[in-house]
Parts: C-alpha cells; structure tokens; sequence
C-alpha cells in the first residue's frame, strides 16, 4: 500500500520526461555538431534542467492529490465509525443483537464498493457507445452500387455486346480530373476490342466501368442493349470474366484458387482449365501438385504461373465478356509463350476488351481504339492505324519500339 | 460471461465485414485507399465494443443484483442501522473512486 501511494502520486512520468528525452535524442543524433561547438557541458546542464522539472511537477501533484486522498479516506472512515458507533447505541437499547448488526454493516460496505466500481465504470461504457456509433455508422450505410439490388432484371445469359455511350467519368476521389469525356466504344458480340493509349489516358477505367466497379458520371454502358445499371449485378458479373495486370491470388491452395472462377465446379473441370491454361503442367510437378499451397498473395508462384493460374481460373468461369488488363512488363521468352498460348484458348469465342500496354500483342485484335484526352481518337485493325499518315497509333509504337531497343541496350 | 464476449466478437466480426464487402469500390478509394486502416479499425471498434458490452455491462448488471439483495438483507436485519449507513454511502463511494483514479489507475 504504501509503495502504491507514492508511486500513484508521482503522477504520469512518461509524459514528463519527455522534454529531457528528446533533447537527450537530439544530443546523440547530433554528436558530431555538439562535439564541433564543444557544447557538451552546456548540453548536461540543459539536460539537467529539464530533468528537475518533472520533479516540481510531481511535487505539486502530489500535495494536491495526497490531500484529496487523505480527505475522502477520513470521510469514509467517519462513516464506518458513524455506523459501529450507532450499532452498539442500538446493542446498548437491546433494539437488536450483535449479530444481525454486524451481517448489516458488512453487506452495506460491499454494496458501496460495489456502486463505486460501477460509476467508476461510466467511462468506460461511454468509450464503448461511441465504438458502437462508429460500428453502426458502417453497418448502416447505403451502398450506391448494390451488387444484389432487388429491382434489378436478374440475367442468365448475356450475348456479349457492349456499348459505351456518351459515358463521362471523373474517378470520385479525384473529381477534378475527367477521365472520359463523351466516350462512345462499342464492340460486337464475339469481336475482340483492344484499347490502347498513354499511360493515364484511362485504358483500365474502361475494364472498371464494364465491371461496374464504378458508375459513370453521366451517360451509360449497355450490355445486349440494356443499361447495365438495370441488370443485377451479381448475376451479370457471373457472365464477365476478368484477368488483372498482377494476377491476385488468394493464400490457399491452387485447386481452390482455380475453383474460384466456379464454385460448383467439379475436380475434373478444374484439372481441364488448369491444361487449357498451361497451367497443369507445372502444377503436376509441385509436391503437392493441386493441393499446394500458393502462400500469402501467391508467393510460392512466379508471376507467369499465377498469371496462368488467373487464366485458368478464368476459363473455368466460362464468361460471354472477357476483359483482359495485359501486364505491363514482359515475361520471360518461354512463360510469355506459354502464357499468350492459354490467353489465345481463353479468348475464342467470346467478346474479349483487352486493354494492351505492350502494342506487340494488340496486332491480332479485331479493331483497336486509341484513347486519348477521354475519346477515342482512333479506330481501326492494326493495318489501317498503321498506313494512316501521322496517327497517333503509329506514334505510340515507335514510341514503344524505342523504348524496348533501349532497354536491349 | 465468457460466452458472450465470443458471440458478441464473432457477431461483431461478420455483420461488419459482409456490410464492407457490399459497399461499391469508389467507397474504399474514399477511406484512404489503405486497407490496413481499415481492418485495425474493425479490430479497435470490435474490442472497444466488447469490453463495453460484454465485460462493463455484466458487471453492471451484477452490481445492481447485488446492491438490491444488499438492501433487502440490510433492511430486514436492522433498518434503523442501514438507514444511518444508507446515508454514509456517498462518502464510502467517494472514498473509493479517488482511491481508484488517484492509486491504482496512473500504475497503468
């Protein structure tokens, strides 16, 4: 008790000391100064300046709340000896006995420590309210893009046309940079579209739009003629498939990872999109062969495999829509192969919009589009880009070509 | 008790992160665009939220049982003496309340 007193009463020792202790850092960091100046006696006098401050701080809170302590004690021990006082007058009366007195005294002294503990409590349970508020605030809040929206058409199939028109778009945390302005791009059910441009010239928006990651500020996306905004989006997402820059794998295994794309498929559907990826090759290798682990974000992988895990993943989800953000660095000669091998099998037969960052592979594309300033400047095969005199498509290629014989360099 | 601290959590826990998971993704660039804050939020709000609930209110309920029965013995014992010491309890509950934030609290 007597240790609790005096260490209680020095009050809070961090906080005070924290002069002395930056100003004790700041000496050590700046030795060299100190010692150029030759200032150290002059720093251990500061230091010991500011090392008797807490020392007077603690002196006075100490008085102070030594003396409140001492009264509300001796208030509390007037009490108990108001009540022993009274019980023995009471004795004395043979009003009661000692007995029932003594069980009256002893209840009554919990319940005070009882009543204390619980107003001592009332902060606590205040702290706690607000946590609830924050909690609530969350759980309370409307989203603005309801993946599973009551009033919306639930779709099973999609043909895979898709339509932007008149789409403007600011991304919300950036609302003074315009993204699309008036965009119209269309691509026909079956067709491959690659979108090409400068870094920043919103090639990825347009997969995030598709997606309905994000709303556009004004116009609007069609899928099958149908506003996207009046389909649900959860089964509509089930018909789109995407494949990411950096594939992003989940720390499980490499069977589940695949079986992402479907949950209900079967172990012979997986193995037969994992071939169809190239990927089951290299998996059949690993110890553990399907039930490998792939470790936190895919780790034990290189990025060519996860890349063909992704694929895999994706032609096991069998969409009508495929959008593909190519990665932006090249792979290796032999996993890039193998790797353009499976994206090939995945792309036959659906609408594919391939946002290309390397112009090499957009050659095959049934019409590219060039985005720039949020439109489509132009439009056209690969061919036809190349032939027009000064376009901004050929442009962007020797651009590139001159980048790639550089870093051959 | 013990139970409900571990419902409270797991309750906590899944209504939270099914209300985050709704939410469209504009939403997460708004909070900073950083997960990590995120989920230490969840994880402070969900303790906070437990030891309020859980631990503060078990023992507010138990204390208001106990001083009730308390009063109830007292009374029938000797209600002339509980209604003296019925009268000193403030100075009791002082006593104790600055015991506990001048003592024991500035120890942790």
């Amino acid at each position: 008790m007597q240790q609790l007193f005096l260490k209680g009463f020095g009050g809070d020792y961090s906080h005070a000391y924290s002069k002395a202790n930056s100003l004790a850092r700041d000496a050590i960091v700046n030795i060299r100064t100190f010692t150029a100046f030759g200032a150290e006696d002059r720093m251990s006098t500061q230091f010991a300046y500011e090392l008797n401050k807490p020392n007077k701080q603690a002196l006075l809170r100490g008085h102070i709340s030594g003396f409140g302590y001492g009264l509300t004690q001796l208030f509390a021990f007037c009490s108990y000896a108001l009540v022993l006082w009274y019980a023995s007058i009471l004795i004395k009366k043979k009003e009661s006995n000692f007995g029932d007195l003594m069980k009256s005294v002893m209840v009554l002294i919990i319940t005070a420590i009882a009543m204390a503990e619980t107003l001592a409590l009332t902060p606590d349970v205040v702290k706690g309210t607000q946590a609830l508020r924050s909690v609530f605030s969350i759980l309370h809040r409307k989203t603005s893009i309801n993946p599973n929206d009551p009033n919306s058409k639930m779709i099973s199939e999609v043909k895979g046309e898709v339509k932007f028109q008149n789409v403007c778009f600011k991304y919300p945390m950036r609302p003074h940079i315009t993204i699309f302005q008036n965009l119209n791009l269309r691509v026909s059910e079956g067709k491959c579209l690659a979108v090409v441009g400068q870094s920043g010239s919103g090639k990825s928006t347009v997969i995030a739009l598709v997606m309905r990651f994000y709303d556009p500020t004004s116009g609007s996306v069609l899928i099958d003629e149908c506003d996207m905004k009046s389909l649900n989006l959860r089964s509509l997402r089930k018909r789109i498939g995407l494949v990411q820059q950096e594939p992003a794998l989940f720390s499980a295994t490499v069977y589940e990872n695949i079986k992402y794309g479907k949950e209900e498929a079967t172990e012979i559907e997986v193995m037969k999109a994992a071939k169809a990826a190239n990927a089951h090759e290299f998996i059949s290798t690993m110890s553990d062969g399907y039930k490998t682990k792939v470790g936190e974000r895919g780790v034990q992988l290189s990025r060519g495999q996860k890349q063909r895990v992704a694929i895999a993943r994706a032609i096991l989800k069998d969409p009508s829509i495929l959008l593909l953000d190519e990665a932006t660095s090249a792979l290796d000669t032999i996993s890039e192969r193998l790797v353009q091998e499976a994206i090939g099998k995945l792309m036959e037969g659906r609408t594919v919009i391939l946002v290309a960052h390397r112009l090499l592979t957009v050659r095959d594309a049934d019409s590219i589009a060039v985005l720039q300033h949020g439109k489509v400047a132009e439009m056209g095969r690969h061919e036809k880009l190349m032939a027009k005199p000064g376009s901004i498509y050929k442009q962007l290629v020797s651009l590139q070509q001159g980048k790639c014989e550089q870093e051959d360099n | 008790m013990f139970l409900i601290y571990f419902r409270i959590t797991k309750l906590l826990y899944l209504i939270w992160h099914a209300a985050i998971l709704t939410n469209e993704v504009a939403w997460f660039d708004i909070n900073e665009t950083n997960t990590g804050s995120l989920t230490a939020m969840q994880a402070a709000d969900a303790t906070l939220v437990r030891s309020a609930l859980a631990d503060r209110l078990s023992t507010l309920v138990q204390n208001i049982a106990l001083t009730i029965t308390a009063f109830v013995i007292a009374f029938t014992m000797s209600w002339k003496l509980t209604l003296v010491a019925a009268a000193c309890l403030p100075f009791l509950i002082g006593a104790y309340i600055t015991e506990v934030n001048l003592i024991i609290k500035p120890l942790h």
